[in-house]
């Protein structure tokens, strides 16, 4: 990190001191309160977790490129696709934007000095660390092969070493989760300073508001389920073992109700990062914020009321479904306002297509694929075939990887040079962009036709066992799509790898970044790049998050500067603030 | 009432004023606003177990019918008294440092630590006595009229569950140890933490090495033994460490709450061992047979069907039936059961559930209580700074709140 | 009426070809029905798709940075198109879901002249119980008869999945839970197990044929009802067909993660985990298969076989398989000794009667395979025969 304290100073207009360099103990590190260097912590941890669960998600995709398996066995193999499900679902896509971008740019876009309980927020990623090398390590020792979702009585039976510790585990993460969301609520309703009221927010905060209080009332729920499947593995108390005249209905529904709004602690803050990088990139108000707020909110409330769609075939009660099935369309409106307010926001824009929108036009086309599909699940009849196979895998992976990971990406890509000073190759970002599309398209559409055609999930190999193989037009078919899909899997890598390689070598050789490079007019770009330790010089003057026409390009800085009439153009008088 | 506001005109920066707050108020509003939406989190968590409860009590009402009446609705009637004492006393303490009387403040403060602690012993008497009667959770339910329950699976489970715990608290001394010896600025909490990993460590391993040799009689003096030897350790521990960081008053108080709880819970603990022990003897000179008489009679059919095939299936009380549904299940089962409708381990699950983990909240409120009264010794609150008191008043309320729930619903059906 | 009569045929020219990519072969009534509804989603899907990327293109390539190009002023909220954009979707999802959920009640509906198959879902494995009481793992129907799957699981969560017919349900232990088709076509589909269920859930699958006529199904029902006369062709059978060869081979080799083969199991000694020694005789492989855990070999620890009690294998197939596993030992001598066919069924008689003796339920062996599986109410648990067969083993 310090590589980038050097150059600092050069451009003169800048203070020498930020939040990187004003200190450089590893204690200095260890032990911050500053919301920003907990957010780069969260950064650095967060990426290995997703570089973890990418190698697993390949070594899934080589094993299906036979049909009979080509790496592992039957167990590795579950083994494997547990722990790729697990990681990335609760160490990285549930904290990737809200830990990591949530925690740096919240308190900096509502103009406060810090998230309202900052050693809260320094214990959460630490349970977080704590968590994840709990979870890790008991899933790498003990061979845990129950799936992700730990479904009873499979996971009461098996084995109960790595059913405990996992969900110790995961129960860990939880609380790192709560303490997150519960620091961005109370610092969003408690901590706005004057002029910064509810609707002149950015709307990224509007979506990490609504994770916020999503992981606030699902996560406790998740805690429960956890804590009495740990007893029904140890004690067998018989709350979700038929065995023992539990009821394994009960659990889904237990997991489910919490597992169903994660899906939205997940894609939300994504949505945010596209609400506020569009209008940004378009040189255009963004379109209906009123109504694209709101909806953040709609899909936080009904996100807790369709828990019940994945479980249409699990034997719940028709009615139950019927009712899911409703509720869940309710959902894909309030999602599709959000879609068609960004598509009116591009009309008679200005389109820059730097690599952050690269990643954001990524996002839309992706995203729309995931939400679109989502009308094959949700509605009861076509779900019946298609639960459980492939074409599940395919429509999550939209969503989740389609939509939060692009989403992730685009955020870094347009938030890099504000967190760490430096700005990156433009034309190595895009072609990130560009693979990563390619990559992923090749890898999960086909497997929409994998499902269709009736592919289960989670299987090891699709030859059918011995005496009963799977009929031979169809294993063609599979090992066609799972070979098609399994080549763009190593594009994807490739264009993930020089995402890295991209943002890497800019902290080595990136020309030292401007204070607002894209030409933002939320708060954050009124900081210094990096920002110095308290934020702000000064007290920063709320406006619109999303006016544009005071700002003019500079070639000198290489950035955008504001015209006088609204606000002072930077100047070189600002002393390095070395406010402690 | 309790909830009045810092006042407003207190310009000067208190010495507890966080930097990142504009105002005091602000500060003392965004903690409240915490605390409120941290009890949301734990309604929630309390309320998968309710969930759990209303389900199970939907399709098994005569389990519910027949096992709540091994609870004794005395000794419950008592620790709710004692825990609506402790929350009167969590509010007068607020109100105390509102006003800034000192003094009572801490009084209060350590009332309700004490009162904590005799929840807690009464629970562990509770806890004890359904141990050696083979009244636990489902696979290890073993009850039998008039005879000795098989613990063996009960003390299995607990054996596999202490070296569950011995792995945990193994990580957490380790990582505290690397932690700790990397870095200077946190040695003493992570010292401190490891050391508590130790204590739990050890303790389990010893329960776990025990447990399988004791008969049950020792095994629950253990647990009484073991209950207050753990309590009465962990206490000077503690209190020889924040001793050793100085001579102060904050640090005297704190070793006045442990104390105080340790003698609550050694109160509790004995107060209600002379009530069941009286209990006990009156009913054997009424009912020469035993207390739980027409509990058992209560049990209605099911009971005397499942009675007959303990008997046959002999001295392991396996029984044999399965669900309604007819089931077999081809692995080897732990299908215990005593006597009873059947399951009527389900309700001691979800007893043991609920009440468990509202005892790990008790434990948690002395731990911030004992937090709470160093501070006020020495001197922290004053009526324009009492956030924390209030903040942790509010907890106590919830955790109080959820025992009023928990009592109806497990003590008194019907 | 517009869902019922309109609609359909609104669709149904343009659906087929687009279903027929999507889905492979449908082969019966209920499968139409879905692949109508999902070609009418995937023209919905279509529609907005085009809509929203080829409007994201337009305005891409119309509106891109370029010299002279600059933003233009445009109303940055409308209430109309706010409205449009939220009311159209809002009625063709409601659209969406009287449709599926129409579509649902008829698959979770089954036709009151069902044919009911009983289903039992065990690692790894389904098998079928037919109401004549044949046992088979593979499902077998009939053309244009509708068919009711009973289904019960013996371990964990499993689910039965039949792509052609596109149904699915969940095999939940503790209840039973149902579905139905009617096939349209003979042949021979694909069969899988949809939930995860461990190990070898990939290898769970089967296969169902669809017969062209009663006759040709009635016939296949009295084959497999009627065991072989040679226990040992019906013992070779049962290995097959109760998966016994998915773990255990013939030749004396070990399969990866599997147990240990019949070639070594009769006439030997072995070696048990945790000390001790059992000899394989009669007892040792009745003891085997109700329960394996309670005997495990050296070298195979940690491989769970799952028990097989009397509703998966029932007596007289224990005598066959015994029969079968006693002639792969190296010392059998065929034929030539007179008949291993009547010592077999000796030896297997006096367990037989052992464990009569102890429970009144046992169902005659002889007379009756088994009443249906669906009905059954064996309420005898299985230790105790177990317990008495392993004295038995004990005392010679």
């Amino acid at each position: 990190m310090n590589a980038t304290a050097d150059s600092i100073d050069d451009g003169g207009n800048e203070p020498a001191e930020n939040y990187l360099n004003c200190s450089n103990t590893i204690a200095s590190w260890a032990f911050t309160l500053d919301h920003k260097r907990i957010g780069v912590m969260y950064l650095v941890g967060i990426c290995i977790a997703l570089l973890l669960g990418g190698l697993f998600a390949m070594a899934i995709r080589l094993q299906l490129w036979m049909p009979e398996g080509m790496l592992f066995d039957e167990q590795m193999y579950n083994e494997i696709f547990t722990l790729h499900g697990a990681i990335m679902v609760f160490l990285f896509i549930i904290p990737s934007v809200p830990a990591t971008f949530g925690n740096f740019f919240l308190p900096i876009m509502l103009g406060a000095k810090d998230v309202a309980f900052p050693r809260m927020n320094l214990a959460s990623f630490y349970l977080w660390v704590f968590g994840t090398i709990f979870f890790v390590a008991a899933m790498l020792f003990t061979g845990l092969d129950t799936g992700w979702t730990f479904y009873t009585p499979y996971s009461a039976e098996t084995s109960k070493a790595p059913v405990v510790a996992a969900t110790m585990g995961v129960f860990i993460l939880g609380f790192s989760s709560i303490f997150t969301g519960l620091n961005f609520v109370v610092t969003v309703n408690t901590m706005r300073p004057p002029g910064m009221t509810w609707f002149r927010m950015p709307l990224f905060l509007w979506s990490i508001y609504a994770t916020g209080v999503i992981q606030l009332l699902a996560t406790p729920v998740l805690g429960i389920t956890v804590l009495l499947l740990g007893a029904e593995a140890v004690f067998h108390i018989g709350i979700f073992d038929p065995r023992y005249g539990g009821d394994p209905v009960l659990y889904q529904h237990f997991f489910w109700f919490y597992s169903h709004p994660a899906v939205y602690i997940m894609i939300l803050p994504g949505m945010g990062i596209i609400s506020e990088l569009l209008p940004v990139y378009c040189r255009k108000p963004i379109f209906g914020y009123k109504f694209i707020a709101l909806s953040s909110i709609a899909i936080a409330l009904l996100g807790f009321l369709v828990w019940g769609h994945h479980m249409f075939v699990s034997s719940e009660s028709t009615i139950a479904a019927v009712i899911f099935s409703g509720l869940t369309f309710s959902v894909s409106i309030p999602s599709g306002i959000k879609v068609f307010n960004w598509l009116a926001t591009m009309y008679k824009g200005n389109i820059h297509m730097n690599t952050g929108m690269c990643y954001v036009m990524a996002f839309m086309f992706l995203f729309t694929i995931g939400g679109l599909t989502g009308l094959h699940l949700g509605t009861l009849a076509t779900d019946v075939p298609l639960h459980d196979t492939y074409f599940v895998v395919a429509h999550f992976h939209y969503v989740m990887m389609g939509g939060a990971l692009i989403a992730f990406l685009a955020g870094i890509f347009h938030w890099w040079p504000k967190m760490f000073g430096k700005m990156y190759n433009e034309f190595w970002g895009q072609v990130s962009a560009m693979l990563v599309f390619i990559g992923f398209n090749l890898t999960f559409f086909p497997q929409f036709y994998l499902g269709t055609l009736g592919m289960p999930r989670r299987y090891a190999s699709y030859e059918g066992r011995e005496g009963f193989p799977i009929s031979e037009a169809l294993v063609d078919q599979f090992t066609h799509l799972h070979r098609v899909s399994t080549g763009g899997a190593f594009v994807l890598a490739t264009g993930l790898v020089i995402a890295a390689a991209v943002l890497l070598a800019a902290l080595l050789w990136g020309r030292r970044a401007p204070r607002n490079p894209w030409g933002g007019a939320t708060l954050e770009w009124t900081c210094t790049s990096p920002p110095i330790h308290s934020n702000f010089i000064d007290t920063p003057s709320v406006g619109d998050p999303y006016f544009y026409e005071n700002m003019e390009w500079d070639p000198e800085l290489g950035g955008f500067k504001t015209l006088p009439p609204a606000k002072p153009i930077e100047t070189s008088e600002h002393q390095p603030a070395g406010s402690e | 009432m309790s909830a009045t506001t810092p006042h407003a005109g207190d310009l000067h920066a208190h010495r507890f004023h966080a930097h990142h707050f504009d105002t005091q108020e602000q500060q003392f509003q965004a903690g409240k606003l915490g605390m409120w939406l941290f009890l949301a989190t734990e309604v929630l968590f309390f309320s998968g177990m309710f969930c759990a409860y209303t389900i199970y009590r939907v399709i098994h009402p005569e389990v519910f019918a027949f096992a709540h009446q091994f609870l004794d609705p005395t000794l419950g009637a008592a620790n709710t008294l004692v825990l609506l004492v402790s929350s009167l006393s969590v509010a007068w303490a607020v109100r105390c440092a509102q006003t800034n009387k000192q003094g009572m403040l801490l009084a209060n403060l350590v009332f309700t630590v004490l009162c904590a602690g005799i929840f807690m012993g009464v629970k562990s008497v509770e806890y004890t006595l359904k141990f050696h009667e083979g009244l636990l959770w489902r696979s290890a339910y073993s009850f039998v009229e008039g005879s000795h329950p098989d613990l063996g699976p009960a003390h299995e489970q607990l054996r596999q569950f202490g070296l569950v715990s011995l792995g945990i608290g193994a990580a957490i001394v380790v990582l505290g140890m690397l932690v700790g010896v990397g870095l200077r600025k946190a040695r003493g909490l992570f010292l401190a933490v490891a050391l508590i990993g130790i204590l739990v460590g050890s303790v389990c391993l010893a329960r776990a090495g025990v447990v399988e040799e004791m008969t049950e009689t020792q095994m629950g003096q253990m647990l009484n033994v073991g209950g207050y030897a753990l309590a009465i350790g962990l206490g000077s521990l503690i209190t020889g460490v924040i001793l050793l960081g100085g001579e102060n008053r904050g640090a005297r108080w704190a070793f006045f709450a442990i104390a105080a709880t340790v003698v609550g819970l050694g109160a509790g603990c004995l107060a209600a061992n002379v009530y069941t022990a009286n209990k006990e003897a009156n009913a054997h000179s009424t009912h020469a047979h035993s207390t739980h008489g027409e509990a058992a009679s209560a049990a209605g059919e099911q009971h005397d069907v499942s009675h007959d095939e303990t008997h046959e299936a002999g001295s392991q009380h396996r029984a044999t039936e399965t669900t309604a549904l007819v089931n077999e299940f081809t692995e080897e089962k732990l299908l215990y059961g005593g006597e009873g409708p059947k399951f009527p381990g389900i309700f001691f699950s979800i007893y043991y559930a609920m009440t468990g983990v509202h005892a790990i909240h008790i434990l948690c409120g002395i731990g911030v209580f004992v937090w709470i009264i160093y501070r006020a010794a020495a001197g922290h609150f004053e009526p324009s700074y009492y956030g924390p008191v209030e903040y942790v008043g509010l907890y106590w309320h919830l955790v109080d709140l959820i025992w009023i729930y928990l009592f109806p619903l497990l003590y008194l059906i019907q | 009426m517009f869902a019922n009569h309109l609609l359909p045929a609104l669709i149904n020219l343009p659906a087929l070809p687009l279903a027929g990519f999507w889905f492979g072969e449908a082969a019966s009534t209920g499968a139409q029905d879905v692949d109508q509804l999902f070609a009418l989603i995937n023209w919905m899907c279509l529609f907005f798709f085009v809509l929203i990327i080829g409007m994201m293109c337009v305005f891409l390539f119309k509106y891109m940075k370029r010299d002279g190009h600059k933003e233009e002023w445009s109303p940055s909220h409308s209430n109309m198109l706010e409205i449009v954009w939220s009311v159209i979707p809002t009625l063709l999802v409601a659209l969406l879901f009287v449709l599926g959920f129409k579509g649902f009640i008829d698959m979770r509906t089954p036709p009151a002249n069902a044919y009911d198959i009983g289903v039992t879902a065990y690692k790894w494995r389904f098998q079928f119980d037919y109401p004549n009481g044949a046992q088979d793992e593979e499902l077998h129907a009939v053309v244009g008869q509708p068919v009711r799957l009973v289904q019960q699981s013996n371990d964990v969560l499993h689910s039965l999945y039949i792509p052609a017919f596109r149904t699915k349900m969940d095999v939940v232990p503790g209840r039973y839970t149902y579905q139905w088709f009617e096939a349209t076509k003979a042949g021979t589909y694909d069969l899988f197990c949809a939930e995860y269920c461990g190990k070898d859930h990939s290898n769970m699958n089967s296969n169902v044929v669809i017969h062209e006529t009663q006759a040709e199904f009635d016939a296949w029902l009295a084959k497999i009802n009627t065991p072989p006369d040679n226990p040992i062709e019906w013992g070779e059978q049962l290995y097959t067909r109760k998966g016994c060869k998915q773990c255990h081979s013939t030749d004396g080799t070990a399969r990866p993660g599997g147990g240990p083969s019949f070639q070594e199991t009769y006439g030997k000694t072995h070696q048990l985990i945790g000390g001790g020694t059992v000899v394989g005789n009669e007892n040792y492989i009745l003891d085997s298969l109700r329960k394996p855990q309670s005997q495990i070999r050296t070298g195979y620890k940690g491989i769970t076989m799952p028990a097989f009690p009397r509703s998966l294998v029932k007596d007289k197939e224990v005598d066959a398989l015994i029969a079968f596993i006693k002639s792969l030992s190296p010392d059998y001598v065929p034929e030539v000794e007179t008949v291993p066919e009547v010592e077999t069924p000796e030896e297997e008689g006096t367990i037989q009667d052992e464990v009569a003796t102890e429970s009144a339920e046992e169902p005659e062996p002889e007379e009756e395979p088994e009443v249906e599986s669906v009905e059954k109410t064996d309420e005898m648990p299985d230790e105790e025969p177990e317990e008495s067969a392993k004295e038995n083993g004990e005392t010679p």
